[in-house]
């Protein structure tokens, strides 16, 4: 069974977060590494502890080590070395922030589930079908 | 200890089962259905809750090796291309299909006669027509009639609204001159048999909370129980038991507290799916039936057909639906006729898929290479939010033998029963009919106004429709049950799901599936006094 990640793993892996997806004042939005949304990526995050484990020496010097980095560095480094790992802790990271409220809020969607008040879904224009009306059938008969 | 019988015993409550046990309630037979999964409970639908988009990958994932379900078996499919998708508890595979319900085409059942290959089925489209009508009522379907691609149907209620994207997939196809229709669906759009309509919740493939889209947990199965249908959930067939004669006696089967069980019956009714219904076959071995009930043609377990599927979307510079709205709502068939000039024989539909939620929009948009780390995140991720559409191809597979169904020798369920292993190659037809259907959806999306295309294929997580594996036939040699579903072997034993397909069309199965359960049923009916001979 995977050790549950260590006080010094777990800053590692908001640091990396944070290098992924990083707050943006242009699109009013926090980064990954905010206190919210990291403490939902490190709740999900038991089933990529062997990944973080494998990732860190290739960007650092070891536990604790990725927390020290500046985010452009970490990210730099990220690129250079992208791998199956890093994209297992990307897919983790945006699993969790594109449900946080006000990630989903500042891209114009209501913070809540679908059900039970569901959404409004436009009709078309009926004429769009009347090329396809004027065909005349053309399935194969058979019996 | 009292020996429980009573007169009819369906295994699995889903798609056929279902219809099978409410078209035989007329009778008042004393009809038990054992399912292995549990009641669904729509108020713990994925969509009611903040994390509806993790749920779909983890407690309502299609694939039950990822989900894990206490209902569910482990599946060996390392040695298939194309992964299972399935779903145990009652309502089955409806609980998580997307309601998309095109029938076959009437020259499907003359596959041989018309295109030389495969096999013609027993019946034909004219025999199957009131079944389809009839399972249409029940499960209740929106669409559009005076398709040119199909022949007549009943009428529907209102079709689906096609919402911004499905609007620019059909710009698309016109601009081609290719056909689309709005689909039919079992997702309702007015009040239906006690449904509420469709209110876009957009998460049709992982439960409907609204309770919209027609699953048989909440269509055939409360008319069924009402007439006095038995369902007994969390309870496990191990083996169907047979005597001296050859005739089935009955099942053995785990109960919810996991107590071996025996249930006599004069008539079992397997409708397990493509994989549960051979699984549980070949389990159920005997001196008289050493390789597996009701094999003497070799072929329980054979000639498994998925649908291969390719993925095209497109990324548009317009605003579309995302994930609001049900994923489908129009098809093309366009290509569905076999013509030789296209480097393949058979064909395919093109089922619109309108667009994804806010999480699975970042996930694609990674797995395409489309959202970089770093600065430029939020930038590239705005360029997909909710401006992505698409559609599938649903491509026609045909018959192979050695594509298949055994029982793995090491893997074994929660009860200790040998679980299936599946062995499946692409064919060379499927992959140059796949080529094909991304070449052209692509030219759809394209004149639609794409600005990038990507596709996917096969489609890995798309063996949602699993067929052929015990199949139908006027030849005992050549198949498995008979043209009205029995077994050639075993006189009382029926099979009534996607296992006796023939072949497999270019369409999603379910409604074949349900009205071929109903015609076996009433099949059934109409020879109880001389049901065995």
């Amino acid at each position: 069974m995977t050790a549950p990640l260590s006080p010094a793993e777990l800053d590692d892996l908001r640091a990396l977060a944070g290098a992924m997806i990083p707050a943006s004042q242009a699109h009013g939005v926090p980064g990954a590494d905010d206190a919210e949304i990291f403490a939902e990526i490190a709740r999900g995050a038991g089933a990529s502890a062997d990944a973080l484990r494998r990732l860190t020496p290739d960007l650092g010097e070891g536990p604790g080590t990725l927390a020290l980095m500046d985010r452009e560095t970490l990210e730099a480094r990220l690129v250079q070395t992208w791998g199956p790992d890093a994209g297992a802790l990307y897919a983790l990271a945006l699993m969790h922030y594109y449900r946080d409220d006000r990630v989903m809020t500042a891209l114009g969607l209501e913070p809540r589930p679908p059900f039970p008040l569901g959404h409004p879904l436009e009709d078309a224009d009926p004429a769009l079908l009347a090329p396809v009306k004027a065909r005349a059938p053309f399935w194969r008969p058979a019996t | 200890m009292a020996v429980e019988s009573v007169d009819v015993v369906i295994i699995g409550a889903g798609a056929s089962g279902a219809a099978a046990a409410w078209s035989l309630s007329d009778t008042r037979m004393h009809i038990v259905c054992l399912e292995q999964g549990d009641w669904p409970d729509p108020a713990r639908y994925p969509s009611t809750g903040r994390d509806w988009e993790l749920r779909a990958m983890s407690d309502f994932s299609f694939n039950p090796n990822q989900r894990r379900n206490p209902g569910d078996y482990p599946i060996n499919e390392d040695n298939s291309p194309i992964k299972i998708a399935n779903f145990n508890g009652v309502g089955g595979g409806t609980v998580l299909y997307a309601g998309h319900f095109p029938r076959f085409h009437p020259s499907d059942f003359r596959v041989r006669s018309l295109d030389g290959v495969g096999e013609d089925w027993p019946i034909d489209y004219t025999t199957l027509e009131p079944f389809y009508d009839e399972n249409d009522r029940i499960m209740g379907v929106s669409g559009l009639q005076g398709d040119p691609a199909n022949p007549p149907r009943p009428e529907r209620m209102k079709p689906i609204p096609l919402g911004r994207a499905g609007a620019a997939v059909a710009r698309g196809f016109n601009a081609k001159g290719w056909h689309w229709w709005p689909s039919d669906s079992t997702v309702a759009t007015e009040s239906h048999g006690g449904r509420a309509p469709c209110i876009n919740l957009g998460h049709c493939l992982h439960g409907c909370a609204q309770g919209a889209k027609a699953s048989t947990d909440i269509t055939y199965w409360p008319l069924a129980r009402r007439a006095g249908v038995e369902v007994r959930t969390r309870c496990r067939v191990r083996e169907i038991t047979v005597n001296d004669e050859g005739r089935a006696t009955g099942v053995v089967y785990y109960d919810a507290a996991g107590v071996e069980r025996f249930l006599g019956a004069e008539v079992v009714i397997l409708a397990c799916n493509g994989i549960g219904t051979p699984r549980l076959m070949l389990n159920s071995t005997s001196k008289r039936f050493p390789d597996g009930l009701a094999n003497s043609s070799g072929l329980v377990g054979r000639n498994l057909m998925f649908h291969p599927y390719a993925h095209i979307s497109g990324r548009f510079e317009e605003t579309l639906d995302g994930g609001r709205g049900p994923s489908n709502g129009l098809w093309s068939q366009e290509f569905y006729e076999t013509d030789l000039g296209r480097g393949f024989v058979r064909g395919f539909t093109y089922e619109f898929s309108r667009g994804q939620g806010p999480v699975m929009t970042a996930l694609s948009g990674m797995g395409r290479g489309q959202l970089p780390i770093g600065a430029g995140h939020h930038e590239a991720y705005r360029r997909l939010h909710q401006k992505t559409t698409g559609m599938v191809a649903i491509c026609e597979d045909l018959p192979e033998l050695h594509n298949r169904v055994t029982l793995d020798p090491d893997l074994k369920d929660a009860h200790g029963i040998p679980a299936p292993r599946i062995d499946y190659t692409l064919s060379d037809n499927s992959r140059r009919m796949l080529a094909f259907a991304i070449d052209r959806a692509s030219e759809v999306l394209k004149a639609a106004g794409a600005v990038h295309v990507h596709s996917e294929s096969p489609l890995s997580i798309g063996g949602w429709h699993l067929m052929g594996t015990a199949r139908m036939g006027l030849d005992p040699r050549t198949s498995v049950v008979n043209e009205w579903g029995r077994s050639h072997d075993v006189k009382n034993l029926f099979i009534i799901d996607g296992s006796v397909f023939v072949t497999s069309a270019g369409v999603n199965p379910t409604s074949t599936i349900q009205a071929l359960a109903l015609y076996v049923a009433d099949a059934i009916k109409s020879r109880l006094a001389n049901l065995f001979d």
